[in-house]
């Protein structure tokens, strides 16, 4: 059990790193995007490890949210994608640096 | 005599105020009538009024009380009225010279674009100084004291595109600040002293001699009244702060008359004799004034000498004239004070009216070298001014002569024997003075065309110089039966075949003045006991003729120098006296003083004030501005719109965190 956890939790945290300096390092926006997904699971995975060794139902439904929230992002973050594209003919991070000083 | 009927009489210059000011476009000419009308109606209230309280049908003193206007903590201000003899000689004269400056208004004015504006000022004008001689209490006074301030202000500036106007104005208006200071200062003093501002109770308390703050010849009394006199100085136009009064000539001479003659200047007499008691509490403060108008009859008059505009000669003639009352007021002669000031309206309103009609008819030419011979186009306005001038100028039987005589007669049996030197030479001026305005303007050859170009008035339509209209000449007519009959007033009942010695406004005025005459007897009696001066009616009756002489003589020197041999013996005297007459023509420097000691003093404070703002307050803002604009420029290198370096901010910036609370 406890080695379950251990191996459960050294998983999360590999897979919320690479979603990390994923973030920091892609420059496509539909590839940032997807990291944050893979941060979101990383939590997840951590949620429903520890729902499973305690024995409670709580870490089961905090991963329903983020699942429901996490597929509502996508949508509105690929719609908002799209009307970027049509505007500025790329979604490549480092060029959409408009709002600055 | 009811006392709603009193209240009628400042009540209806309000009105004339309010209808010329609020409904002016739509009454038009009517408003200037209806105004007159008001300024009539009040000075037959006033008349009523003085006629039956001098004959003892009217029980005085009255007392209406209004309204309660404020009570703060000790203090309580009710705004009432409060009618004595004294307020009763005021309002009658106020009054009757103030309509009469209407009605002449009436032609003077005409066609004039702010017709109705003037009128309305008028009416405020009166207003104010209705409430200033009714007032019953200080704070009410000086309402009516701060009113004449602001409408002088309106009216002196009333020629809004004339350079010279506005400033004028404000002249006038920030002197009289001045003076209004020591005039708030004074009465902060009384209400310590007695806790009170009504008038009558101050002045009992006074009489009666038991508050210690209000002992007799006390350091605290003499700073109070001084600061009064500072007031007085300011409104009625003495040394040091007479500049403004000459200066006001800005205005339209109807103005000039009504703030010469019945309104404005009169306040500061007016008030240092209704707290005379006071003043007699403050022998040094007597003295103070009594030298003070005593210089400011001499100095005004010397200015008068040789002015060339008329209207600033009879200007310094009012300041000299204010300086008699003084004088009067500080030996201690307070009914002989308020008696030139009753005798002086008449024949001073008359001067400036005629002054008025002159400036009127010759195309607004002022200059007296430019004037000359109009009698024989305006002769009545040439004979009102003439009698005037024998008014001013103390030949008897006319009313310059009873209170001017009586004057000096004061001064003289006060034992100032400088004063009463001073007094003197100030008579000798004013003879000549006003003869020599009368001289130069009436009599003669007319000097109109030559400084005008020769027909060349003709061909504009400009057209000869003619008599006023009669709403002009009647006021003329009437004032100089006042400056000719006033001054029997004060004639002892026993020329008339009576009883007493003393004169009927003597007698009249005996209950407001008594506390302060007593004050003086028993501190003479004090001082000099059996050591009283009596002086013998042989010696009154030889000061008389020697100053009738002294006026007579003025006007034969007017007549020689501005008349017979003008201008050849004019030119050679103001030679042969090069330095004095250069003193007298610039006005003694006053002015340039002010501006170079006042004016040129303030303003130094103020260029170091605008290099302190400048380079040091700025500089401390700049310096804090400048700081936080640095700092930014610095900063905002971080916001470069790459999210992607944001979240790598974040990162660090929580990893810091974490770390942090790990570690301890």
């Amino acid at each position: 059990m406890t080695y379950m956890i251990h191996g459960n939790l050294i998983l999360a945290m590999a897979i919320f790193t690479i979603g990390m300096l994923g973030i920091l390092w892609k420059r496509n926006a539909i590839a940032i995007f997807m990291c944050v997904e893979l941060m979101l699971n990383a939590a997840n995975l951590v949620f429903v490890t520890f729902a499973q060794s305690l024995g409670q139902a709580r870490g089961v439904a905090v991963f329903l949210f983020v699942i429901t929230v996490a597929a509502a992002e996508a949508a509105v973050g690929l719609a908002l994608f799209i009307k970027v594209f049509n505007d500025k003919q790329t979604i490549e991070a480092d060029r959409l640096d408009m709002l600055q000083h | 005599m009811n006392p709603q009927l009193i209240l009628l009489i400042p009540v209806l210059p309000l009105l004339a105020f309010l209808a010329n000011g609020l409904f002016g476009r739509w009454l038009g000419r009517a408003g200037g009538w209806l105004a007159v009308l008001c300024m009539g109606g009040s000075a037959v209230i006033g008349a009523v009024l003085f006629i039956g309280a001098l004959g003892g049908r009217i029980a005085l003193p009255v007392d209406v009380t209004l309204w309660q206007w404020l009570a703060v903590g000790d203090l309580s201000v009710r705004v009432g009225f409060h009618v004595d003899q004294l307020t009763c000689l005021m309002l009658f004269f106020v009054t009757l010279v103030s309509s009469l400056v209407f009605l002449y208004s009436m032609g003077y004015m005409e066609g004039d674009p702010g017709f109705n504006r003037f009128f309305a000022y008028m009416g405020l004008f009166d207003f104010s100084m209705l409430v200033l001689v009714l007032g019953d209490s200080l704070p009410v006074m000086f309402v009516g004291w701060e009113g004449v301030g602001l409408c002088s202000y309106l009216l002196i500036g009333y020629y809004l595109a004339l350079p010279g106007a506005a400033d004028a104005g404000k002249k006038a208006f920030i002197v009289n600040r001045i003076g209004d200071f020591g005039f708030l200062v004074a009465m902060c003093m009384l209400f310590k002293a007695t806790g009170t501002l009504h008038i009558q109770t101050i002045l009992g308390e006074a009489a009666a001699g038991a508050n210690p703050l209000l002992r007799a010849g006390g350091a605290f009394v003499t700073a109070l009244t001084l600061m009064l006199f500072l007031g007085c100085t300011g409104k009625s136009a003495q040394i040091p702060l007479f500049v403004w009064l000459p200066d006001a000539m800005a205005g339209p001479t109807p103005v000039s008359a009504l703030i010469h003659a019945a309104t404005m200047v009169t306040a500061g007499v007016y008030l240092m004799v209704r707290l005379s008691a006071l003043f007699a509490l403050a022998p040094a403060t007597m003295l103070v004034v009594a030298i003070v108008a005593a210089l400011t009859a001499f100095v005004a008059g010397s200015i008068a000498l040789t002015q060339r505009d008329i209207k600033k000669v009879l200007a310094y003639s009012t300041v000299s004239q204010l300086g008699y009352m003084f004088l009067a007021c500080g030996v201690g002669a307070f009914v002989a004070g308020i008696f030139h000031v009753f005798t002086h309206a008449f024949f001073k309103g008359l001067l400036f009216l005629g002054a008025g009609s002159v400036i009127h008819s010759a195309h607004h030419e002022q200059d007296l070298f430019n004037l000359g011979g109009l009698r024989r186009a305006m002769p009545k306005t040439a004979v009102t001014f003439f009698i005037a001038c024998l008014a001013i100028a103390g030949i008897p039987p006319l009313a310059g002569f009873f209170s001017k005589d009586e004057i000096l007669w004061q001064t003289f049996a006060s034992g100032r024997l400088g004063l009463w030197v001073l007094g003197v030479v100030t008579a000798l001026m004013t003879a000549i003075y006003s003869f020599r305005a009368y001289f130069l303007t009436f009599e003669g050859e007319s000097r109109l065309e030559k400084a005008h170009g020769h027909g060349h008035g003709d061909a504009h339509g400009h057209g000869a110089v003619h008599e006023s209209p009669a709403t002009m000449t009647i006021p003329l007519i009437l004032l100089a039966v006042g400056a000719v009959g006033a001054g029997f007033l004060n004639l002892p009942p026993l020329f008339l075949g009576g009883e007493g010695k003393e004169g009927v406004v003597s007698t009249f005025l005996e209950p407001v003045l008594a506390p302060a005459r007593e004050i003086i007897a028993a501190r003479a009696h004090m001082a000099a006991a059996g050591e009283a001066v009596h002086h013998g009616a042989g010696l009154e009756v030889g000061l008389m003729l020697f100053s009738i002489a002294l006026a007579v003589a003025g006007l034969l020197l007017a007549r020689h120098y501005a008349l017979k041999a003008w201008p050849a013996a004019a030119d050679r005297a103001a030679h042969r006296f090069g330095s004095l007459y250069q003193l007298s023509y610039h006005r003694w420097w006053w002015d340039d003083f002010y501006n170079l000691a006042v004016a040129g003093g303030l303003r130094g404070v103020a260029r170091l004030a605008t290099w302190f703002d400048r380079w040091i307050i700025d500089g401390i803002l700049h310096t804090i501005g400048g700081l936080a604009s640095l700092g930014s420029r610095a900063l905002r290198g971080l916001q470069n719109g790459q999210v992607q370096s944001y979240a790598l901010g974040f990162l660090v910036g929580v990893n810091v965190v974490v770390w942090l609370v790990l570690w301890f």
